[in-house]
Parts: C-alpha cells; sequence; structure tokens
C-alpha cells in the first residue's frame, strides 16, 4: 500500500528541476551552496538512507552509464542533489523510488548534452518471447529433459549485464526499472516523465530486445547445439 | 480467455499490473493450458535471472566516505 502514495515527493522534485534556479541545479557547480535547514539528526537519518540505499543506486547507474568512473559520478551527483531537496521527502513514501527519479533526471540530463547515442534507434521487429521461441524451436540442447530451463541456468550473470547494457538507452533505462529494480508501470512513468502506454511499449520491446541479445549470447558461448561446436 | 489474449497480456500479469478480473481469467487460463502455462514459467525465471544479475554489485567503499565527507560540507 505504501508504493501507491510514491510519487508524491517526486512531483516536488519534478517542479524543483524544472526551474534552472532551483536548489536541486547541478550538484557539480560552482561555490558553496546553502545549507539545507538541517539539524544533525536529520543528516544522520540521510546518511543512514544512503547506507541502505546506495549499493542499489550504483547498479542502476552503472546499468545506465555502463562505466563504473561515470557511475560514481552520477551517483555521487544525485546524492547530493537528494540531500538538497531532502526536506521535499515524505516520510513514508518509497525512498528508492525517490533517488531513482532525481537518478533518471540526472542521467537523462546529462545524457541529452552529450547526445552519446541517438535516444531511440529504430530497431526490428522481434518476436513475441524470443527467446522461449528460439530454444523450443531448435531443442537446442538435444538433451531430455526441460530445454528452456537449462538454458536460462547456463546464461552467465555478465552476459545479462552486458546484454541489458547493449540495449538503446530508453529501453534499457525502462528494463532496469521494471525487471531489475520491480517499480510499477505508474512509478517508471514519472521518473521518466512519460505516460504509462508509453512505459510499457518500451518495457515490452526492451524485453524482446533483450531476449535476441542473451539468444546470440548463448550462441557465442556455445550453449547451443548446431552452432558450430 | 484463449492462448492468444493470454500471451498479449501475459507480461502485464507477471507485473502485477492486472485488475483482479483480467487476472483470476488468466490464471484459469494458466491452469488449463500446458503451453501457456510453460511460456509464463519460463518468463518469469527470465525475470528472476536479469534481477539476480545484476544484484551483485556494491558501491566503492572510497564513494561511500566521500559522500558521507560532502554531505557534512555541503
Amino acid at each position: 500500500m505504501e508504493e501507491a502514495v510514491a510519487p508524491e515527493p517526486t512531483e516536488v522534485v519534478r517542479a524543483g528541476a524544472a526551474d534552472p534556479g532551483a536548489a536541486l541545479s547541478g550538484a557539480s557547480g560552482s561555490g558553496p551552496v546553502p545549507a539545507p535547514p538541517a539539524g544533525p539528526e536529520v543528516r544522520v537519518r540521510f546518511e543512514q538512507l544512503i547506507a541502505e540505499e546506495l549499493n542499489g543506486l550504483y547498479r542502476s547507474a552503472l546499468r545506465l552509464t555502463r562505466n563504473p568512473t561515470a557511475a560514481e559520478d552520477l551517483v555521487q551527483e544525485v546524492m547530493l542533489k537528494a540531500w538538497r531537496s531532502f526536506h521535499t521527502f515524505q516520510e513514508g513514501t518509497s525512498i528508492r523510488a525517490w533517488l531513482h527519479r532525481i537518478l533518471m533526471n540526472a542521467f537523462f540530463d546529462s545524457y541529452r548534452k552529450h547526445m552519446r547515442e541517438p535516444e531511440v534507434i529504430d530497431q526490428p521487429e522481434v518476436g513475441e518471447f524470443y527467446l522461449y521461441d528460439k530454444v523450443r524451436e531448435g531443442d537446442s540442447l538435444g538433451e531430455a529433459g526441460n530445454p528452456e530451463v537449462e538454458v536460462l541456468d547456463r546464461i552467465m550473470d555478465a552476459d545479462v549485464r552486458d546484454s541489458l547494457e547493449s540495449l538503446p538507452v530508453q529501453y534499457r533505462a525502462a528494463v532496469l526499472l521494471s525487471d531489475v529494480q520491480g517499480f510499477t508501470y505508474k512509478e517508471i512513468a514519472e521518473m521518466l516523465g512519460i505516460p504509462v502506454g508509453t512505459v510499457m511499449s518500451r518495457l515490452f520491446r526492451g524485453r524482446h530486445l533483450l531476449q535476441r541479445q542473451l539468444w546470440e549470447s548463448a550462441r557465442k558461448r556455445h550453449l547451443l547445439k548446431g552452432d558450430g561446436r | 480467455m484463449n492462448c492468444e489474449e493470454t500471451l498479449e497480456i501475459l507480461w502485464q500479469f507477471l507485473d502485477k499490473e492486472l485488475d483482479g478480473e483480467s487476472t483470476s481469467e488468466l490464471q484459469q487460463h494458466l491452469e488449463e493450458c500446458r503451453h501457456c502455462f510453460s511460456k509464463a514459467e519460463f518468463e518469469q525465471r527470465l525475470r528472476e535471472m536479469v534481477r539476480r544479475s545484476c544484484s551483485g554489485e556494491h558501491a566503492p567503499l572510497e564513494l561511500r566516505e566521500r559522500l558521507s565527507k560532502l554531505i557534512r560540507l555541503f
């Protein structure tokens, strides 16, 4: 039930982020930033939250930036922004959703400035449930038992991360927020500033693409019969 | 609910985004159809695998310490 009210504080963040003069702007900006009206107990509380949320946030930043140094910089920016606007966070709502909202804003702001790749790339159509269909159709393992499950068991964690990171960033963000972080469509829509319908289409397309990448990576690792092993 | 309708909304079901009525219709179909059940199970396991694969990394200690210092400064 707690999740249902989670978007509240992120609305405040969005309002702040839309105003370039607001306290949320540029963690890397020059000069001292006015300290928030926070007593030591607030800082202790915030530090406790950091301790709990830092790893999860860092992992999301890694998937987005695909680079450990960039991920550290991004997390630092996000945590400082979160600290400065911590007074807008509502106790009892999801801190994880709130931090991810700030993370997504910060990442896509910087991403748009640098434009390392086009934001949305036209992708060839891929079938639904691509991986499952592929595994079934070829009887790829040629073994008795449960071929679908066996293929999954053989795929390496690093291959999954690489496959996810190979997706165009819009699809990657949607899959990350749903499949890895477990946010609802509504929470993701608010984090990315897009309608729920767009979340669903990016998510479903992203999953198709992820499955295709996993299939390619399984083939390359010769996990499957009939690919030149 | 037939197979086509089931697969159309399978991901929404796995994402727990379906309303109660569609959920029970879909569950009923999964109980009756081995093919769709097998697909649903596969997708569920794949999701768990993706989540698990992305849950092992830890933020560097230096980052943790730097953040602590920065928060005291600002």
